[in-house]
C-alpha cells in the first residue's frame, strides 16, 4: 500500500476539480421525464440521467443531471463536452478509447484523435492508482456509449 | 481516564505497526477483525484437524464432526437456546434469512397476507420477503422511522393484524446504529402468533442469552460480524418452528435415504444443513464468540465504545457542512454522515489513502437513503478494539480532507 498524498493530487487533478465544480450542461432538462439514459452504480448508489440527441449524425447533448462523486460527475462532464456537435461516429470512437485509457492505462490513442479535449480527458489518468474508483469513471462513458451505438 | 483497550488482541493491528504503516479501521460494521485467538485456532484446525466433517469414520474424521458439533453447542449456549440442534449454521445471514422466507414462510403465506418489515432494514432482511410478497399476491407493509433519530414506529396495529404473516426487523441499523425495541415487538407479535426474525448481523454483542432476551422465533447473524471468519452463519430456529421449515437447498448429507423415485429426509438439522459443512467456518464463529463471552469485561467495552462514539459525534457535528445520522443513546458504534462539501466516495478515497477505512455508500439500505432523502452516506462502525488514537486520527485526517476538497 502506498500512502503517499502526490496520487491524490493525481486523482483529483485540477481538470476533474473544474469540471466537478462547474460539470459541462448539468441540468435536467427531461421536463419531468425519465431520460432513456439512465446510468446507475448498483455499489454505491451514483445514479445520472443523460438527455442527448443525434441530428443529422452530430451528437446533441441537451445536459446531463443526477447524483456522483466528482470523479464519475467531471467524468461525465469532460465527456459529454468532448462529443457535442461531432459525429456519432466520432463520439464512439472516442468512448471507446477512453474506457481502454482507463482500463488498461493506454492514452496514447486518445491524444491522437482530433479533440479539443482530449488532454483533459487525461487527467482521468489519475485513477490508475485507486482500482475501486474506476467504475465511478466509466459509469456515464459505459450507458453513454451503448445509447450511441443503439441509435441507428 | 479510559483504560480498557483490547487492540493487541488482535494482529492486524500489529501488522500494519510493524510495517510503519497507519491502520484506523472504522469498518466493523461490515466485518470486524479476528482476534489472534480465533486465528490461531483456524490454523492449528486447518494444520491438524481438518477433514470431511460428519461422513469419515477414521479419527481425524470423526474429530472434525466433534468440533463442528462442539461450535454449535457453544453458539447454543451464548444464544441461551434449549438445545443445540435450534442453532443451524448457515454461510452467513443473508442464507439464514432466505432460508426462512423460503423454507418456512413460502409455504403459508397467501394472497392478501402481509409481512411486516422496516425502511431501516439491509437489502438481505428485504429483498427476500418483497420478491416473496411479490410472488404471492402478499402485501409488503414497511414500518416507518423518525428520520432524524432512526426511532422505529413499529407500534401500529396495522403491523399485527390478522393477515400479517411474518415480522422481520434487525436488532441494531448497519446505517445509524439504533438497536430497535424488538422485545416489545415480539411481546406484542406473540398475543397474535406472529413469527418474528431478527436480523442480529449488528449487535450481537448485545449479550448472551438472547433467545431468551428477545422472545422471537427466528435470529439470524453471521461470524464476520463477531470476531469470526466469513463464510459462515447462524440461524437459530424456535423449536416450536422447526417443523414448519422445509429443507430449501438439497444434496449430500441431508437425507436418511435416497432411492430413484423418494427421497427421506434425514433429521433435524441435518436436513437443513446440506453439503458438506463448513466446520473451520463454525469453529472461528464459535471461537469468536468464546473471545468475546469470556475474555471481556462487557460493561466496561459498552462504556468504552460508546465514549468513542460520542467523541466522533460531537466533532462531526463541530466540523461544519456535516449532518449526523445515529443515535447516542443506543451507542452502538454505527454512525453515518453526510458532508455538503464532499461526497462519501471521495471522502472515503481521501481517507484510505492515510490508512483510515470508513465506508461510503448506501450500505446495502438504498430503501433508507430514499426515506432519508439521500443518495449515499458515510458511514464509521466502531469495535471495541478501537481506541481513543483511533478517534484522534481521524478526527486530524476529517479536517485535513475538508481543507483538500472545500
Amino acid at each position: 500500500m502506498d500512502w503517499d498524498d502526490e496520487k491524490l493530487e493525481e486523482l483529483y487533478h485540477q481538470v476533474i476539480r473544474k469540471h466537478d465544480q462547474k460539470p459541462f450542461k448539468f441540468l435536467d432538462t427531461g421536463n419531468g421525464k425519465e431520460s432513456p439514459v439512465v446510468v446507475n452504480n448498483p455499489m454505491c448508489g451514483d445514479r445520472y440521467q443523460l438527455w442527448v440527441d443525434i441530428k443529422d449524425d452530430l451528437v446533441e447533448v441537451r445536459g446531463f443531471f443526477g447524483y456522483g462523486c466528482s470523479i464519475s460527475k467531471a467524468a461525465g462532464s469532460v465527456l459529454l463536452k468532448a462529443t457535442d456537435g461531432h459525429s456519432k461516429e466520432s463520439a464512439v470512437a472516442l468512448l471507446r478509447l477512453f474506457l481502454t485509457f482507463i482500463e488498461k492505462g493506454d492514452g496514447r490513442l486518445l491524444t491522437q484523435m482530433e479533440n479539443h479535449l482530449a488532454q483533459e480527458i487525461l487527467a482521468f489518468g489519475g485513477v490508475q492508482q485507486f482500482p475501486a474508483r474506476k467504475k465511478c469513471v466509466v459509469l456515464i462513458a459505459k450507458g453513454y456509449l451503448e445509447w450511441l451505438i443503439a441509435q441507428n | 481516564m479510559n483504560e480498557f483497550n483490547i487492540k493487541a488482541d488482535f494482529p492486524i493491528f500489529q501488522h500494519f505497526k510493524d510495517q510503519n504503516l497507519p491502520f484506523i479501521y472504522l469498518d466493523s460494521a461490515a466485518t470486524t477483525q479476528l482476534p489472534g485467538k480465533v486465528i490461531d485456532r483456524l490454523q492449528h484446525f486447518f494444520t491438524a484437524e481438518n477433514a470431511s466433517t460428519n461422513r469419515g469414520i477414521y479419527p481425524l474424521g470423526w474429530g472434525a464432526t466433534q468440533i463442528y458439533e462442539q461450535a454449535r453447542e457453544t453458539v447454543a449456549e451464548y444464544l441461551g437456546a434449549k438445545q443445540p440442534e435450534d442453532v443451524l449454521f448457515t454461510a452467513g445471514v443473508t442464507h439464514s434469512i432466505n432460508l426462512v422466507a423460503l423454507g418456512f414462510l413460502e409455504q403459508k403465506l397467501k394472497k392478501g397476507d402481509q409481512v411486516v418489515v422496516s425502511v431501516m432494514e439491509h437489502h438481505a432482511n428485504f429483498i427476500p420477503w418483497q420478491r416473496l410478497c411479490a410472488k404471492k399476491g402478499a402485501e409488503l407493509l414497511v414500518m416507518d422511522i423518525d428520520p432524524l433519530t432512526g426511532t422505529l414506529q413499529w407500534d401500529q396495529e396495522k403491523y399485527f393484524a390478522d393477515r400479517v404473516q411474518m415480522i422481520a426487523v434487525g436488532l441494531v441499523s448497519n446505517v445509524m446504529g439504533n438497536r430497535h425495541p424488538i422485545e416489545n415487538i415480539a411481546a406484542r407479535a406473540r398475543r397474535k402468533q406472529i413469527p418474528v426474525l431478527v436480523d442480529a448481523a449488528q449487535g450481537l454483542s448485545d449479550g448472551s442469552d438472547l433467545v431468551n432476551k428477545l422472545g422471537v422465533d427466528f435470529i439470524a447473524f453471521s461470524g464476520h460480524k463477531m470476531f469470526g471468519p466469513t463464510g459462515i452463519g447462524v440461524l437459530w430456529i424456535t423449536p416450536e418452528r422447526q417443523s414448519e421449515m422445509e429443507p430449501v437447498i438439497l444434496g449430500g448429507g441431508m437425507v436418511e435415504e435416497v432411492g430413484i423415485r423418494q427421497t427421506v429426509y434425514a433429521g433435524w438439522p441435518s436436513r437443513m444443513e446440506p453439503g458438506t459443512p463448513n466446520t473451520g467456518g463454525a469453529l472461528g464463529l464459535a471461537t469468536g464468540l468464546q473471545y468475546w463471552q469470556e475474555g471481556i469485561e462487557i460493561v466496561e467495552a459498552r462504556t468504552h465504545l460508546r465514549k468513542l462514539q460520542e467523541k466522533v459525534v460531537h466533532f462531526l457535528l463541530e466540523l461544519g457542512g456535516t449532518q449526523v445520522y445515529t443515535n447516542l443513546e443506543d451507542g452502538r458504534g454505527i454512525l453515518s454522515f453526510s458532508c455538503d462539501w464532499v461526497h462519501p466516495h471521495d471522502l472515503a478515497t481521501f481517507l484510505g489513502q492515510k490508512g483510515i477505512c470508513i465506508r461510503a455508500g448506501h450500505h446495502c439500505a438504498q430503501p433508507l437513503m430514499e426515506r432519508l432523502s439521500v443518495g449515499s452516506l458515510s458511514r464509521v462502525s466502531l469495535s471495541y478494539y478501537n481506541d481513543e488514537e483511533d478517534v484522534e486520527i481521524f478526527v486530524n485526517q476529517m479536517i485535513q480532507a475538508q481543507n483538500f476538497f472545500k
